[in-house]
């Protein structure tokens, strides 16, 4: 008898048991195996009764579940087998004849016979080889607990792998795995000559979905984007996920003229924009999101797969800036322009450091021409560009987020300042310093305690600061700007609304917020003794500020002939080159003693 | 068997046109399906046949064998045409060498339900997944399904396609045609060991390497020689191997015997597999022991047989005999034959094949695949 030459349990058994059937007279066999109940069977074995394993053959023909239902009754459990059975046995069933053969506590080997039992020297025979077969179970049960070890382990590794190549909210390549693709790419581009396009895409106002929606429906609409970019089918394509509402769609080794791979490209970007807008059934509403894309197409592998990235987002944001749901390619002087802004930016965070920032004062007047404060303009003197506009540097400090300790060091200057002029006795009992607040800087999450914390080390009282904000600040979220206003309020910091008048001027927001005075932009200013129109907008201020109680003052005053105007208008405060320059603190020391 | 057979008619001319016509009579005797036994020497065309086959009213299946008998006679040329009662449809399985999970899966989706009452299977004799694929159908039908069935293939035991249907031409494959009658059989070799045990030390499939750790030809040769008393001539191996089989011992004193059909330096090959550490006779038998085999099958199926066999005329007894037996016996041949019929009853005919080997469900149920062995059916009770 042979009992086969594979390691595995059941291949091993079914072999041993098709040379029964062919070298026996016999019709069928089935052999139960002690199992723990909760491990996994081992391949293609199926679970017996009780807390056994069976392996048959034949496994089908008629009313095999009735046999089966026979033969288990007589094996009522393993415990039962191996306990009262030590020499094989044989039971009579309506002319079938069913020997058990004990496995030495392993489990019942069955043999199956029609009208006459097996002869007993041929049982005598056969317990010999049930022994072998019982070590060669063990073996095989050992062995295949050992592959299904190793098996699991090469899982987890693999688990482990994938983890750490691929996104995990939505299964794409994640940047690293990227990173790779793009380096194959760049190398592929160059050994060959062909071309590769590289679409980063972003999610429009994905941001506000997870706000006002919550994470995990942000979350799901990631999700189904993701399965719609990874159903293109176009040959070799690697989609990406950075994060966030981030893709990148990689596109390697396309041939044809450049024209020709450029036409491709927007075709493709185009295939992506509208497998992206469409509507996604989410929480059971309808959401469509829109994406901009920024396409970069690249035939030069001495460039770097970081750097294809970078003109990647510098053509998506370029896109995003042309006014979102669009496509832009990169060009070679959104490089240029980034590098001078990264340039900026850094040595904006030297200036900090080497006190190269100034913090100019301009007096605010009343109708005597009596200062009754001061707003605070930060000046940037470079050590090689001299003096900067504010106007270059604040938005890109903005931007890069350099804006809020820019702002921290303008607040507690301007609380040192306070300070100071309190104590040579310039400041008037009512009066203020200005701080012009930016919007990144008023919607951190803990801009409060920032202000705070600086007004306590300093010593100041609060109502010696006025905040001026802009109409875009209070409206980008105004929520948050009410509860923010109210709790400085709270303290007895000032408000003012900058710039009035060239934004939203809702008469409703201003109802809601504790604002102190209103700023008559500029703008205004400048024509009021000639345009009517500009008259008009601000006699209606001046009126509505009364209506609502609030001061009014206008800024940019250059001229006797404004300031009377502005005066015959009912405005009472003024700001503006007539009364005083914005001057460094030394010189409004001097200029104010 | 006229429960399956509606006629049964041999084409001698081995042309197309002659096959044709054959067809065209069984057809008219109202044939619902066709089992065409084709002989291999001369070839008919097979390439033809597909599209011959496609053209009929009827589904058509049939196998290249080493030859065919008919009523007492057998020839090595023409085929046999038999038309069945019922419309049959074959299972055919290709690449019948492959794991046997993969053929498993591929009888389940051809037989999803109960297993059959009977069934045919016509297997390419010289294909190394025979006892693979015939395990594998066991396990599907189960024990209750009695099979009966022939390896086909050509005298020369040259290997080349050797089953037909509609659709193509086929080798190393399979065909299994479902009955929803039980078959009865009769299976009986007369072969007897002269020496032995022997262990086949190394096999692979039908190939063995050695036996008693000795190189299987030199060892096979040396016990023939002995047993001949003189020095054998194998440059024609079969012509000698023919009338020395090896055995494989039942447990039950019976034989299951392998034919070697070739050598390949020390290799062995038989028609069917050997396993490793089978415990093998060699066998020998005289003309007059073979042919009381053949009778012995036909006195053990008649008792087995449908009760119209008794009654009724034209009902055909089914032969599927060994081609070895064939060359061995020679002119003493038709003496098989005549004892087959004489111990059938008078009104019974005979019809069947020299085969590369048979296959038929042993008293148990199991399905064998037999070497120079003569089995004998009909429909069963």
């Amino acid at each position: 008898m042979n009992i086969g030459l594979s390691p595995q349990l059941r291949p091993m058994v079914r072999r041993f048991m098709e040379v029964c059937l062919r070298r026996l007279p016999i019709r069928r066999v089935h052999l139960y195996l002690c199992y723990e109940a909760d491990a996994e069977l081992p391949k293609g074995a199926s679970p017996g009764s009780g807390n056994t394993l069976r392996i048959s053959m034949p496994e089908g023909g008629m009313r095999v579940r009735q046999h089966l239902g026979k033969i288990e009754g007589l094996i009522a459990s393993c415990s039962q087998a191996d306990g009262r059975m030590s020499e094989p046995s044989v039971i009579e069933d309506e002319g079938r004849y069913f020997h058990l053969f004990p496995m030495m506590g392993m489990g019942t080997f069955v043999m199956e016979r029609l009208n006459a039992p097996l002869q007993d020297d041929l049982i005598r025979a056969l317990v010999p080889i049930f022994e072998r077969l019982n070590l060669g179970c063990n073996a095989a049960l050992q062995h295949e607990r050992v592959i299904r070890e190793v098996s699991r382990r090469k899982e987890a590794e693999e688990h482990i792998e994938h983890l750490a190549y691929h996104d995990d909210l939505t299964g794409l390549s994640n940047r690293r795995d990227l990173l790779v693709h793009l380096d194959a790419a760049l190398g592929q581009v160059k050994d060959t000559g062909r071309h590769g396009v590289l679409l980063y895409v972003d999610l429009d106002n994905f941001r506000d979905i997870n706000e006002s929606l919550g994470y995990a429906i942000g979350d799901a609409i990631i999700r189904e984007v993701a399965g719609r970019l990874g159903a293109i089918h176009y040959q070799e394509l690697c989609v990406a996920r950075l994060g966030s509402d981030e893709f990148v769609i990689l596109w390697p080794l396309i041939s044809g003229p450049a024209d020709k791979v450029r036409q491709r490209a927007v075709q493709l970007a185009s295939t992506v924009q509208a497998a992206i807008s469409e509507p996604s059934r989410v929480d059971n509403r309808s959401l469509a999101v829109a994406a901009s894309v920024g396409i970069v197409l690249f035939s030069d592998g001495e460039i770097s797969g970081d750097m294809l990235l970078g003109q990647g987002s510098l053509a998506m944001y370029q896109a995003k800036a042309l006014g979102r749901n669009t496509l832009h390619f990169f060009e070679a002087g959104m490089a240029a322009d980034a590098e001078k802004r990264l340039m900026l930016d850094s040595e904006m965070r030297v200036g900090l450091r080497d006190e190269q920032f100034n913090l100019y004062l301009q007096p605010q007047v009343d109708q005597a021409g009596e200062m009754i404060g001061a707003e605070a303009l930060i000046r940037w003197q470079h050590p090689q560009k001299g003096l900067v506009s504010p106007a270059t540097f604040i938005p890109m400090a903005e931007k890069s987020g350099f804006i809020v300790p820019l702002s921290d060091w303008v607040l507690r200057r301007a609380c040192d300042y306070v300070n100071q002029l309190e104590a040579h006795q310039l400041l008037p009992d009512s009066g203020y310093i200005a701080v012009n607040l930016s919007a990144k800087y008023f919607h951190q999450a803990d801009f409060v305690t920032r202000v705070r914390r600086i007004l306590s080390e300093t010593g100041v009282a609060p109502g010696r600061l006025e905040f001026e904000l802009t109409e875009g600040t209070l409206l980008n979220n105004v929520d948050d700007a009410i509860n923010k206003m109210y709790r400085m309020r709270e303290l007895g910091v000032g408000f003012s609304i900058d710039d009035f008048g060239t934004g939203y001027s809702s008469l409703s927001y201003i109802k809601q917020l504790p604002i102190d005075r209103i700023k008559i932009d500029r703008s205004f200013v400048r024509n009021v003794d000639s345009s009517p129109g500009d008259a008009a907008i601000i006699e209606t201020i001046i009126a509505m500020a009364g209506h609502f109680n609030l001061g009014v003052i206008a800024e940019g005053v250059e001229n006797e002939a404004e300031w009377q105007f502005l005066a015959g208008l009912g405005c009472k405060e003024f700001q503006g080159f007539l009364f005083h320059k914005p001057m460094p603190f030394e010189v409004f020391l001097d200029e104010m003693a | 068997m006229a429960i399956v057979f509606s006629s049964v008619h041999v084409e001698r001319t081995a042309t197309l046109e002659g096959l044709r016509e054959g067809i065209g009579l069984a057809l008219e005797r109202g044939a619902k399906s066709l089992l065409i036994f084709l002989c291999s020497r001369p070839q008919y065309d097979l390439q033809q046949l597909p599209a011959l086959f496609a053209e009929l009213p009827v589904p058509v299946f049939a196998g290249v064998f080493p030859g065919i008998i008919h009523d007492q006679e057998h020839f090595h040329d023409g085929a046999l045409i038999c038309g069945m009662t019922l419309e049959l449809t074959p299972c055919l399985v290709e690449d019948i060498d492959r794991p046997d999970e993969l053929i498993a899966e591929e009888l389940a989706q051809c037989f999803p339900g109960a297993s059959p009452a009977g069934a045919l299977l016509l297997i390419d004799g010289q294909s190394r997944g025979i006892d693979n694929f015939v395990a594998c159908l066991y396990d599907r039908f189960g024990p209750d399904t009695t099979v009966f069935g022939a390896g086909a293939g050509y005298l020369d035991f040259s290997h080349n396609p050797c089953l037909v249907t509609a659709s193509g031409v086929y080798q190393n494959a399979a065909m299994v045609i479902g009955l929803p009658v039980p078959l009865a059989f009769g299976v009986h070799h007369g072969w007897e060991s002269i020496a032995g045990p022997f262990l086949v030390t190394g096999s692979e499939g039908n190939r063995i390497q050695s036996i008693n750790y000795q190189p299987a030809f030199s060892f096979y040769r040396d016990i023939l020689e002995g047993h001949a008393g003189q020095a054998l001539d194998f440059s024609d191996f079969f012509s000698v191997a023919k009338s020395y089989p090896f055995g494989m011992a039942q447990l039950d004193s019976e034989y299951l015997v392998r034919d070697p059909i070739r050598s390949q330096g020390e290799v062995i090959e038989c028609a069917g597999s050997i396993s490793p550490n089978t415990m093998v006779y060699i066998l020998h038998a005289k003309p007059p022991q073979l042919i009381a085999a053949a009778a012995q099958a036909t006195l053990e199926l008649r008792p087995k047989l449908a009760p119209n066999y008794e009654r009724a005329e034209s009902l055909y007894a089914v032969v599927v005999d060994c081609i070895s037996r064939e060359l061995f016996l020679g002119p003493d041949y038709p003496a098989e034959l005549a004892s087959i019929q004489s111990a059938l009853p008078q009104a019974t005919l005979i019809a069947g094949i020299l085969s590369l080997g048979e296959i038929a469900s042993s008293s148990q149920g199991v399905i064998h695949f037999l070497n120079k062995t003569t089995v004998i059916g009909g429909a069963g009770r």
